[in-house]
């Protein structure tokens, strides 16, 4: 979307103003816009008119037109929503559109137009803000000049006083010897007082309407100062919301990754995929807050001659959840022999979309259920630093966790951890303040595992300490896929299936 | 570099300030020195307006420096930003002028000043500023206000940066990284889009790490940023078409976007993502889901282009021929430009497949329409879905069968626009499948007592009489002809009812019409008719009753008897026809006298004095010699009537079918000759292709843009021989004049740039020479030349651009005037020679149809007659001698243009760029009786909108028409 021109052409065709967004000489403008009014065709019900190398869209104002010029493949929708916010502007100047009026508010157009479009790409601004954009009414100006006043009143008030003092000096000089001291101090006292009654002067004027800029700088300096704080402050929480953002969004990613990564998996006609999420909220001295599992179990059938069919299913269970079937899934069949299938036989599940037959969930606060447990020790180190170590332990041994990232916030701006002992890897962001401590694989093979470091920082900086970890190779719940077969005539059908544990939240607080 | 040549960004019409003496640039200086801030606004605002109709106020810039820089008002300060877009920085060797340094100073002021809207809009200017010595100074400021509290501010500060590293990326190198720093700390929607944009431009690689952690979240993205988005992945897989899969669903996404316009943008780029059908279907859905949804008639149109561009491509063609049905619901608008689009696309893309769906989609059109009566577009959208039905069954002979009953229903239509079009088709139709011709005539025969109108009237006795093959056909056809033409003899009949026995005459003629009237139409129940529905057909007597009459006699009464002769030539043809089918002989004579009977019927009431006009002696021949034939029966002219008249309209429709395949594999070819590529085609490897070359692979935003704004242009200028400047070289005074002057005249598509060289050819130095020119026609003097000082025997070049606004002869004149150093004489004056404005520069073959040059000849207001006056003896070579001369294009075949008559008539057609069209009509004759050495004679008449157009280009042909001997 590139707009070359924005220009005001009366009806007999001469262009009154125009302005160009993007480079061009005067001799092509000026050629353009000539053609315009010898292209336009009166009668037809569209308003735009394409030439060789550029098009032009228009709508007519009275006895106006309002033209764009654009590129050829511009966004035409684009270009309309310019063109009717344009030809709204153009009220908002000149009361009468007429060749004189226009003439008259000409640069005003010009710089409302400025505002409407940047290097030929739409702004996406309303005729309210074109007029704030345009009006220029700025309160940090006001602000600005007030402080300046205000201060040069100040230097004004102080120079008097100097003034009045160095004139009291010069008095007191005078008859020096026969005052003495005393009337120095009734001298300073007064000095004193004097700045006293300049300060009540100033005080009393917040309270006043801010009707005269020039009177209520004290006001204006107060609230210019807690826009500082403002801004400060937001500045912070943008830094600060900014950096759980991304983090989010790495999660997100990583998330993405490993759903991504689950369907490559070559899949059948009869497709079941089984999807475990934990939420998992441990306190940082090793008790489990709560943890909650839930699960999904997912048909897909691409063949419709597989519509009618049995799912076979191996419970071993043995952690206590609750199992949930579809509304239309017989529940007594997958109770008693564990088939999940259609309460009507005959009829055949949803093609060609993802169907969840099954679902459960658990919610326990058992730690010897947590798939990895944490364990994490800041010592002070009596010298503004910490000792931290970090060990995890794959408490369910026949789970195989898959890169398993464990991210603990550091305290900023003391430069990079001093890692001492190590299994795996480590980063140190030092943008977000985290450093990570990542393992490609966690199993049986290296259930447990440590790590070391050192930090200016105190013991409560190292939390809240996120894991995330994704496996495809064992369900949590160990419920597995064992046969699927037609509705008649039991023959087996072909069929593949995945299963997925996938962490959602996982934080040592 | 003139200030045609120079970059532009502000026009301001303002005849105030061309008109009055521009000599008050003393009361401008008082205005900004001592005025009240109102004045200084105004005098500011002038200067700006001078500067932009070029005229030089140098001496001002000092003032406006010294009184109006330092002001605080803001519009002030907003009219200096533009006052500095225009003002020219360097001085004649294009060095910077050294008062620019303060500007530079006051502009960094204001790039820290608290209000935050001066500081956008100063940013804003800085954009535009070309010099990087003044941009230097001021880096730091801009890079503060990145930072700053206002999105406003910081918007500005990002266009700003990227303006800059795009010019001159030394300043600041690091532009890019910081760019991207801003993004992931920025939260307004206007930012992030500038600042997005300005990395795509500049970097795109961190463009996509951008992009990529945000690319989740993209639909909830504000539509601005969602348009740059799209852009982004436009040049990247542009760029590198190995990222191609990354993104194919991040933009499928924004197909779904909730503005119309991100999935107009997206569907086009998906398109160049990926060729799969998946893809271009959705991109096809999304296309015609806009046309539907919009309202707007600019954009159904624009994207119906788009879609017809996406059915050049083969493959993508497949993909749309599935989805005709669905384009065919933009029919729906009332516009006929997009029903006309519509039409023809899903004529190129239906398929035997579908043909069926398709007739009898626009079959419910046509129903739909007819419904609808009187409306001007209606009609004409009538007679495009006839015409698309007929293209149809041409294209899949299998559906005439069903589209054939559908159209003949018009021929009794009251309006001709579709009715014609019927005709065609069904002359075409009965010839070429001889297995619908039953059907054809049948219907024909049926709806031929309802036809209204002449021209159809004379097209179906022309088919019925050159088709009807059977006895009972020939007798049916007859008869129909007879019920027609009302009780014989004519003339007796209507004098009964002219005798003015009202009473008796109506019953009589009631009587006389009944039987036949009645079972042919519902002319019979005129008693229940209102006058008014049927007055077209009646007119009325001096007792004021209205009397009927059957339709041919009608016609005959209205002296309309053009038709005589089709009627003639039809039963003459039957009447032939019979002879062969029919053996009885008293058969063939009793049919041959009835139709001589109705045929000399029509010759008496021809004569009569009846019929509103009498009957013209060429219609008397015709018709006579029809009797004749009929009477003689000679086997020559037999054949002519039986065999000759259908082996002509065959060859006419060969012809025909012939051109159009001729077309059509020309169009094929180029299709063919951009898709295919030879096996001895340099391949190209991207990574091995300098910037130059990769002109092919440059893509097509950046391609449109600089088409647009005129570079391309140029590149090609570049390329003109410098040889044949030298014939454009105009000399302006003579040799022997103290000034010597010679203009090369350039011209551009817009302007013409007048290069004048001048020569001192006194020993003395010449002060204040100025060259001063005028102009005349439609002309204008963009700038006046500066003054320049000569000295002895010295010379110089200036250059002048003047505009042209039309096409029209214009004249370019003027003087030198110059003083003389340390003489004390006045002014010198040279007058220059005139120079001719050519308009054939201007003027550029161009093609239109039949139809359109009818109807502009019809209203074009300019008319200008030349006689033919030429020493050029053979037709064809004085037409090929004008189309040379004049650069028209000739409408007029080729095929229609052979063969050696003696007269030849051909129609011309041209363009002025500016978009004006001329028109011009030649008809020549070689003069009867005189020998080949003789010229030819005749006329051409040329038409035009402006009267400028038509006499110069009159001129041109008067003065060219006339070969150079050699």
């Amino acid at each position: 979307m590139v707009l070359l021109a924005a220009a005001v052409c009366s009806k007999n065709g001469r262009a009154l103003i125009s302005r160009q967004f993007v480079e061009m000489t005067r001799s092509r403008i000026e050629g353009l816009l000539a053609a315009f009014p010898k292209l336009m065709n009166t009668g037809k019900q569209h308003t735009f008119v394409e030439t060789e190398s550029v098009r032009y869209v228009y709508q007519p104002l009275e006895k106006m037109y309002m033209v764009l010029i654009t590129t050829k493949n511009s966004n035409i929708l684009e270009d309309l929503e310019t063109l009717r916010l344009f030809s709204r502007v153009i009220p908002e100047y000149c009361r009468v559109i007429d060749e004189a009026d226009i003439q008259e508010h000409a640069f005003e157009l010009i710089f409302a137009f400025d505002e409407v479009v940047a290097l030929g790409y739409r702004e996406s601004v309303n005729l309210a803000q074109i007029r704030t954009f345009t009006e220029m009414d700025s309160h940090e100006e006001k602000v600005f000049n007030a402080v300046r006043e205000t201060q040069v009143q100040d230097a004004k008030m102080k120079m008097r006083q100097r003034a009045k003092e160095i004139k009291q000096k010069q008095r007191d000089t005078m008859r020096g010897g026969r005052m003495g001291g005393s009337a120095m101090g009734y001298g300073s006292s007064n000095a004193s007082r004097m700045g006293e009654v300049i300060t009540q002067s100033i005080a009393p004027e917040p309270t006043k309407p801010k009707s005269v800029p020039s009177r209520s700088s004290g006001k204006a300096m107060k609230l210019g100062a807690k826009s500082k704080d403002v801004d400060q402050f937001v500045d912070k929480l943008i830094s600060e919301g900014e950096n759980v953002r991304s983090t989010g969004s790495l999660k997100s990613k990583k998330m993405d990754i490993a759903k991504t990564s689950v369907p490559a998996a070559l899949t059948e006609s009869v497709h079941i995929r089984i999807e475990e999420k934990l939420n998992i909220t441990a306190g940082r001295d090793g008790g489990l807050q709560q943890m909650i599992m839930q699960a999904m179990c997912w048909l897909r059938i691409a063949d419709d001659q597989y519509g009618c069919i049995f799912i076979k299913v191996d419970n071993n269970d043995d952690k206590g959840c609750q199992f949930q079937t579809h509304p239309k899934v017989d529940k007594k069949a997958f109770l008693s022999s564990g088939i999940i299938g259609l309460k009507d036989p005959d009829k055949p599940f949803p093609l060609k979309q993802d169907v969840g037959i099954l679902k459960w969930g658990l919610k326990t606060m058992d730690e010897s259920l947590m798939p990895l447990a944490i364990n994490c020790w800041p010592n002070d180190n009596g010298e503004g630093g910490c000792d931290v170590n970090i060990e995890y332990e794959l408490q369910l041994e026949e789970l195989e966790l898959i890169d398993v990232c464990i991210s603990i916030p550091v305290p900023s701006g003391v430069g990079a951890p001093n890692i001492a002992d190590l299994d795996g890897d480590f980063k140190h962001d030092s943008r977000k303040n985290i450093l990570e401590w990542t393992l490609p694989v966690i199993d049986a093979s290296n259930n447990t595992g440590s790590m070391e470091f050192s930090i200016a920082g105190s013991p409560d900086d190292f939390f809240p300490i996120n894991v995330s970890f994704h496996s495809t190779k064992k369900s949590f719940t160990d419920i597995q896929i064992t046969g699927v077969e037609m509705a008649q005539g039991r023959s087996p059908v072909k069929y593949s299936s995945e299963s997925a544990l996938l962490v959602e939240k996982y934080e040592i607080v | 570099m003139t200030s045609a040549e120079s970059i532009c960004y502000t026009l301001i019409y303002s005849p105030s300030v061309t008109d009055s003496e521009p000599s008050n640039e003393m009361q401008i200086k008082k205005d900004i020195e001592h005025g009240d801030i109102r004045t200084k606004t105004e005098a500011l605002k002038r200067v700006i307006l001078m500067t932009l109709n070029g005229e030089k106020l140098q001496g001002l810039l000092m003032t406006i420096i010294k009184y109006l820089l330092p002001s605080a008002d803001h519009t002030v300060k907003k009219l200096l930003l533009i006052f500095w877009e225009i003002w020219p920085k360097t001085d004649a060797q294009g060095k910077l002028r050294p008062e620019m340094i303060l500007v530079c100073d006051a502009y960094r002021k204001d790039l820290q000043h608290p209000n935050e809207f001066i500081r956008g809009s100063t940013l804003r200017f800085l954009c535009k500023l070309r010099q990087p010595e003044l941009i230097e100074p001021l880096m730091p400021a801009i890079r503060s206000c990145l930072d700053h509290r206002h999105s406003y501010v910081r918007r500005n500060a990002v266009l700003a940066i990227y303006t800059i590293y795009k010019k001159f990326d030394q300043l600041i190198p690091d532009a890019p990284e910081l760019i991207h720093e801003f993004l992931e700390g920025e939260k307004d929607a206007s930012c992030k889009r500038n600042a997005f944009m300005m990395l795509i431009h500049a970097d795109q690689e961190r463009a996509l790490d951008y992009l990529s952690t945000c690319i989740d979240q993209v639909n909830s993205f504000n539509d601005i940023l969602q348009l740059v988005i799209v852009e982004l992945v436009y040049k990247v897989c542009h760029t590198n078409p190995g990222e191609r899969a990354r993104f194919i669903r991040c933009i499928y996404n924004l197909l779904q976007s909730s503005s119309q316009a991100v999935r107009y943008e997206a569907a086009g780029t998906l398109v160049t993502l990926s060729n799969a059908p998946t893809a271009i279907r959705a991109a096809a859905q999304c296309y015609i889901d806009l046309i539907v949804k919009e309202a707007d008639n600019n954009v159904k149109l624009i994207v119906l282009d788009r879609l017809i561009g996406l059915k050049e491509h083969p493959q993508h063609e497949k993909v749309l021929q599935e989805l005709v049905m669905d384009i065919l619901r933009a029919l729906a608008s009332p516009d006929l430009e997009v029903r006309r689009k519509t039409l023809d696309l899903a004529l190129d893309l239906v398929t035997s497949r579908n043909v069926e769906d398709l007739v009898k989609f626009l079959e419910k059109e046509v129903v739909k329409s007819s419904n609808v009566q009187g409306h001007d577009i209606t009609d004409k959208y009538r007679q495009m879905l006839v015409q698309t039905m007929h293209s149809c069954a041409v294209k899949f002979p299998d559906t005439a069968a069903s589209i054939i009953p559908v159209l003949m229903e018009f021929l009794g239509d009251s309006e001709e626009l579709a009715a014609e079009d019927v005709l065609v088709f069904v002359r075409e139709a009965v010839h070429r499948y001889q297995n619908h011709k039953p059907l054809i005539l049948e219907k024909l025969l049926e709806v031929f007592p309802s036809i209204r109108t002449i021209k159809i009237m004379r097209g179906v006795l022309w088919i019925l009489g050159e088709y009807c093959e059977d006895t009972s056909l020939i007798l049916r056809f007859v008869t129909e002809i007879r019920k027609s033409v009302g009780e014989l003899p004519m003339v007796e009949n209507e004098l009964k009812i002219a005798a003015g026995e009202a009473e008796e005459a109506k019953d009589e003629e009631r009587k006389g019409d009944k039987p036949s009237a009645r079972r042919v139409t519902e002319m019979g129940t005129y008693v229940t008719q209102s006058a008014f529905s049927v007055a077209s057909k009646s007119t009325k007597d001096k007792s004021g009753k209205t009397i009927k009459r059957p339709p041919l006699r009608q016609f005959f009464m209205d002296g309309k008897f053009s038709l005589a002769c089709s009627l003639s030539t039809a039963l003459t043809k039957q009447a032939l026809r019979f002879l062969d089918s029919c053996r009885d002989t008293r058969k063939q004579n009793s049919f041959i006298a009835q139709c001589m009977l109705i045929l000399s019927s029509v010759l008496h009431l021809g004569r009569s004095g009846l019929p509103e006009k009498p009957i013209s002696d060429d219609q008397i021949d015709r018709v006579g010699s029809c009797l004749m034939v009929l009477s003689e029966r000679h086997t020559v002219m037999g054949d002519i009537f039986t065999s000759k008249c259908r082996s002509a309209l065959a060859f006419l429709l060969e012809t025909r079918a012939a051109e159009e395949s001729v077309q059509r594999k020309a169009a094929e070819k180029n299709r063919s000759a951009l898709n295919a590529i030879q096996p001895d085609d340099p391949i190209n490897f991207v990574q091995l292709l300098a910037k130059a070359e990769a002109g092919s692979l440059e893509d097509q935003f950046e391609l449109s843009l600089s088409a647009a704004v005129g570079t391309l242009d140029q590149k090609k200028e570049a390329r003109d021989p410098a040889a044949s400047k030298l014939n454009k070289v105009t000399q302006l005074t003579g040799f022997s004049d103290p000034v010597y002057a010679e203009a090369y005249v350039h011209i551009n598509q817009y302007d013409i740039v007048l290069d004048v060289l001048v020569v001192n050819q006194t020993s003395d130095t010449l002060q204040n020479c100025t060259l001063e020119l005028a102009t005349l026609g439609d002309l204008k003097l963009v700038e006046k030349p500066s003054p320049l000082t000569l000295g002895p025997h010295d010379f110089a070049n200036i250059k002048a651009s003047v505009k042209v606004a039309s096409t029209e002869n214009g004249l370019i004149f003027g003087n030198i005037v110059y003083d003389i150093a340390g003489a004390a004489s006045d002014r010198n004056c040279v007058v220059l020679n005139d120079i001719h404005i050519d308009i054939m520069d201007y003027i550029q073959a161009a093609n239109c149809s039949d139809a359109e040059f009818r109807k502009m000849w019809a209203e074009f207001e300019w008319e200008n007659k030349v006689a033919v006056n030429t020493n050029i003896c053979s037709l064809i070579e004085y037409l090929q001698h004008i189309l040379n001369c004049t650069n028209m294009k000739c409408l007029t075949p080729e095929k229609a243009l052979g063969g050696d008559s003696g007269f030849l008539a051909a129609n011309l057609f041209a363009k002025s760029i500016f978009g004006e069209s001329a028109l011009a009509n030649l008809s020549v004759e070689k003069p009867a009786g005189k020998g080949p050495d003789d010229p030819v004679s005749g006329h051409i008449r040329i038409r035009a909108k402006s009267q400028g157009m038509a006499l110069s280009l009159g001129d041109k042909i008067t003065q060219t028409q006339k070969k150079s001997k050699k």
